[in-house]
């Protein structure tokens, strides 16, 4: 606790960004943000945050802890520091799983807790399922996934939903940025799962590839359930570098393709699937993960803006695992809500969408935010796998 | 040529895992004329089990396979008696969607289980590869390959070697007159459901190290061995093993030779073009045509 | 007795296709029924094999069995051939027989699996078993085909073969001769009348009449669904009763 309170008092630095004109301020302030002293204000009632993300040990078998810690550990901090308006923070999780049939139960559920703004669901299919209700209900939401079609100019968008991950067509570009700049690759290999998810990256990747004057020397898809992908490894034979836009699981099994044909130092660079847990364990075998890289939406664990270091080690000290880039996300969201209130003076739902869409230059641990079409994050992070953990290669702003 | 030799040795391979799971179906239907559309989701449940037995009991490898085979046996038992036996005499297509309830059944609880997120088997030989005329072939390929044709022979011999493949092909040539000669046609069944479910497991143990872990695992492997039957004819061991291993061979070299982009439609051509020019099937004879 | 059927009655809706039969056979006694087309002959023996439903009781070898039950009454030692042949065409005629036999251990997966040694001698009895039975029927030579390549008369006889190597305490044969030749005809009748000697007793059901004599000590008279006599062949083809039911045409012709 000792830790987060130094932790919260060292990251009070910062303040709004409400108009942007003190937005270049902000961008060199430190990392963490929120505001120092509770402004002195009196709101008529608390900030009522609702998550709509399983824990651990509830109804999702795959829920992870990261998303709820990062929440918990930013209004910990707030709460410690006074509060907002003279009330403590008050927040709900409500378990919703990623997929299935219990996905508009759990928003209902969430709904009836009052909530000024949702935080959640973490799933394109929970967005998905969600996006017509909460755009009748009038809740702001901030959810963590990349799909598209609940964007400002989607299908499904609403003036009411934001999200805080980059997009994924945005990311598939910088993988093809970073073979073509940075490893200097002139013949491009191309793997990608035959699904919304690798095909737009697919496009994205082909569209940067002719932009920056490189050329697709081998392209293969295959299905999510791919058992065996050989034909396809062996066409990447003579290409310079491997880029896959795969589930998880195929990319493991491409890693161990590659390997067998001897192809292991060919550098393979994935999507943000690389930098989960448990891709280590797919693949098996940690000598194989020295060519691999990933795209992420950001590394905590080596991150040199100020205040991400202290951030990370205070996230592993009170929970004890590495903080995904989905903890540091959840943690700035509930900064970006609580600056919004602050600098209003209000925390009824239509002032934090106010504040969402006009959002500007928001310093976070994983990012500075900004809205664009209702995404609030545009940067990701080029990372490749040392002694098993993730480091850090480039960092890219201008991600769609 | 390396190439090709790659190919065609992944193919047999992957063709190898297919004709494992196509007996299995090929067994059940023998034996009860249906076809058991939880033998994917078996193939699944039989990868995790052996994970579980090797990571959380830290079994040898090769203990945690024979738990998944003698577990997923008792499986196949148990869909008998809980999917199939209450219900035998009634439509085929209401066996069938049992069956299919049954897998949707195991697939929940796996995820219930084990959750959704991709996990390993390890295989005994690792990530090894061997050099054959300058390709380079992954060792556990040739370990399903060499399994694959233990485990065909062995069959061959049961069906026909045997009282019990006896009987199980008499209840496939004539029910009614089978269970006249005093064939115990439930003691039958649950018997074939049994072994499908352990050819099941081996399946899923022997394709599970080749690729991650995921609650699809089964899926894929269950529509080609679905494909093969029908290519076999549902007829014979031999008919059924041909029928997998021209499916994963066309799916390679179609995939290599001609364009990867429907290497996964390819077996499927395959088995429309069979259904129409010879609905018995490859090695079937017209006895066999009624299916 | 070898075989007690009791009130055996099997109804089609309004229709008494067997309205109260008893029969009994004794060991080694050889019986044959007889009776006009229709007069509820086979459905007796669908019933005395449990294919049909029916009520009455029944008893094989001494114990009683349940009706309805072909493969308990198969097991209890209740052997058929059909009127028209059952044969499992695709197996070859050596499995047909080899399915039929009395050894029935070691036939499941785990006598495959754990028991080999023993398994393979215990099959290799059966198979000279099986092949004796398939030479007695004249097939030893077609011992490896299919039994869907015999000629209808083969199959009969595969039939029998069958029937009889899983020592059957009694065979409930069905028109046994129909579509069979001559020659044919006397070689079954060889083989049915040597049964009783073996130990087998036997019931037999034909249309042929000098078969019946030949094999059977005595002679069941069907008509409409009852019996109506029984005795010595000889003593019943005299009976006013049968000559009106059932001779009476061939009577006639003979007149
Ligand atoms: N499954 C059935 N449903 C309805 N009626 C039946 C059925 N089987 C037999 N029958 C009728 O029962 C009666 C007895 O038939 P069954 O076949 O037993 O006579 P059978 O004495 O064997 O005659 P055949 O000498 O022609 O073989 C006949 O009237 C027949 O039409
Ligand atoms: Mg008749």
């Amino acid at each position: 606790m000792g830790s987060l309170l130094a932790l919260s008092l060292l990251a009070a630095a910062c303040g709004d960004d409400d108009d942007g004109d003190d937005a270049a301020a902000d961008e060199s302030a430190a990392g963490g943000t929120t505001t120092t002293t509770a402004p002195d204000y009196e709101l008529e009632e608390p900030l009522r945050i609702v998550a709509v993300i399983s824990e651990p040990g509830g109804s999702d078998p795959n829920a992870v802890p990261d998303y709820v810690d990062g929440i918990e550990m930013a209004i910990a901090e707030i709460n410690e520091a006074g509060g907002l308006g003279g009330h403590p923070i008050e927040f709900e999780a409500v378990e919703t799983p990623a997929v299935g049939d219990e996905i508009t139960n759990s928003l209902n559920l969430a709904l009836e807790e009052d909530p000024d703004v949702l935080l959640g669901p973490v799933s394109s299919t929970a967005v998905l399922a969600m996006a017509e209700r909460v755009d009748a209900a009038g809740v702001p939401m901030i959810h963590n996934t990349t799909e598209p079609k609940v964007a400002g100019d989607g299908e499904a968008g609403s003036p009411w939903i934001f999200g805080n991950r980059p997009p994924n067509d945005g990311a598939a570009r910088i993988a093809a940025r970073y073979a073509v700049e940075e490893l200097g690759a002139e013949e491009i290999g191309q793997l990608y799962v035959n699904t919304a998810f690798g095909q737009s990256g697919n496009e994205a990747q082909d569209a940067e590839i002719e932009e920056l004057g490189a050329e697709v020397a081998a392209e293969r898809s295959f299905e999510f359930n791919a058992t065996d992908l050989t034909e396809a490894v062996l066409a990447m034979e003579d290409v310079d570098v491997v880029l896959d836009w795969g589930t998880p699981a195929t990319v493991g099994l491409a890693v161990n393709t590659l390997a067998q044909q001897g192809l292991a130092d060919v550098p393979h660079i994935g999507p943000g699937s690389v930098g989960f847990s448990f891709f280590a364990d797919i693949v098996g075998d940690e000598s194989l993960l020295e060519g691999v890289l990933g795209v992420v939406d950001c590394n905590p664990a080596d991150d040199d803006r100020e205040g991400v270091e202290a951030w990370h080690d205070a996230f592993v000290e009170e929970y004890g695992y590495e903080p995904s880039y989905g903890a540091a996300q959840m943690y700035d969201a509930v900064h970006i809500v609580a600056a919004i209130v602050n600098e209003a003076q209000a925390a009824d739902p239509e002032t934090i969408r106010q504040g969402l869409e006009s959002l500007d230059g928001h310093e976070g641990i994983c990012a500075i935010y900004s809205n664009e079409n209702n995404v609030l994050q545009h940067s990701s992070v080029v990372v490749r796998f040392e002694d098993g953990s993730l480091v850090t290669e480039k960092t890219y702003d201008d991600v769609g | 040529m390396e190439r090709f030799v790659s190919l065609f040795v992944t193919g047999v391979a992957q063709g190898a895992v297919f004709a494992v799971v196509a007996l299995g179906f090929l067994l059940i239907h023998k034996a009860t004329g249906v076809i058991n559309f939880a033998q994917g989701d078996l193939v699944t449940l039989g990868a995790y089990i052996a994970i579980w037995a090797a990571t959380d009991l830290e079994l040898p490898l090769l203990g945690a396979y024979a738990v998944a085979v003698a577990a997923l046996a008792a499986v196949g038992v148990l869909i008998e008696r809980f999917a199939y036996a209450p219900i035998r005499d009634r439509s085929i297509h209401v066996v069938v969607i049992s069956t299919l309830g049954a897998a949707l059944v195991i697939r929940a609880v796996i995820v219930l289980w084990r959750g959704t997120s991709p996990t390993r088997l390890r295989g005994p030989l690792g990530f090894e590869v061997v050099e054959v005329l300058g390709a380079r072939i992954p060792k556990q390929n040739l370990l399903i390959i060499g399994v694959t044709a233990v485990c065909v022979a062995a069959l061959w011999l049961l069906f026909h070697r045997t009282q019990f493949g006896r009987q199980v092909r008499a209840l496939a040539s004539d029910r009614m007159a089978a269970q006249m000669q005093g064939i115990r046609v439930a003691r039958m069944s649950m018997l074939t459901f049994g072994l499908a479910g352990g050819l099941s497991a081996l399946a899923g143990v022997l394709i599970a190290p080749t690729r991650a872990v995921t609650v699809d695992l089964g899926f894929g492997p269950m529509l080609y061995a679905f494909a093969a039957s029908i290519l076999g004819g549902m007829g014979s061991i031999g008919g059924v093993v041909v029928g997998a291993l021209a499916i994963g061979l066309v799916q390679q070299l179609g995939g290599g030779y001609l364009s990867p982009d429907y290497a996964e439609v390819y077996p499927f051509v395959l088995m429309l073009l069979v259904i129409a020019l010879r609905p018995q099937g490859v090695l079937g004879s017209e006895v066999r045509a009624r299916l | 007795m070898t075989l007690r059927a009791a009130g055996i009655a099997v109804h089609f809706g309004a229709l008494r296709a067997v309205d109260g039969v008893d029969l009994a056979v004794g060991p080694g006694e050889a019986v044959g029924m007889v009776g006009p087309n229709g007069s509820g002959k086979s459905t007796f023996l669908n019933a005395v094999t449990g294919v049909v439903a029916a009520r009455g009781s029944l008893e094989v070898a001494g114990r009683r069995v349940p009706l309805g039950r072909p493969g308990a009454i198969r097991r209890a030692g209740l052997a058929r051939t059909f009127q028209s042949p059952q044969t499992f065409r695709e197996l070859t005629c050596i499995e047909n027989v080899l399915l039929a036999d009395r050894d029935r251990h070691a036939t499941g997966l785990a006598g495959a699996w754990l028991g080999r040694r023993a398994m393979w001698r215990r099959e290799r009895r059966r198979w000279a078993r099986a092949l004796a039975a398939l030479d007695r029927v004249g097939l030893a030579d077609r011992a490896e085909e299919p039994a869907g390549l015999l000629s209808y008369g083969q199959q009969r006889m595969l039939e029998l073969a069958r029937a009889l190597v899983g020592e059957p305490a009694v065979l409930v044969a069905d028109e046994p001769s129909a579509g069979l030749d001559d020659t044919e005809t006397a070689e079954l009748a060889r083989l049915l009348g040597d049964l009783p000697a073996r130990g087998v007793s036997l019931l037999v059901v034909d249309h042929k009449l000098d078969l019946v004599e030949q094999v059977a000590d005595r002679v069941v008279v069907m008509q409409l669904g009852r019996v109506i006599a029984d005795g010595p062949p000889a003593e019943v083809w005299r009976r006013d009763e049968v000559v009106e039911a059932y001779l009476g045409r061939r009577g006639a012709a003979r007149g």
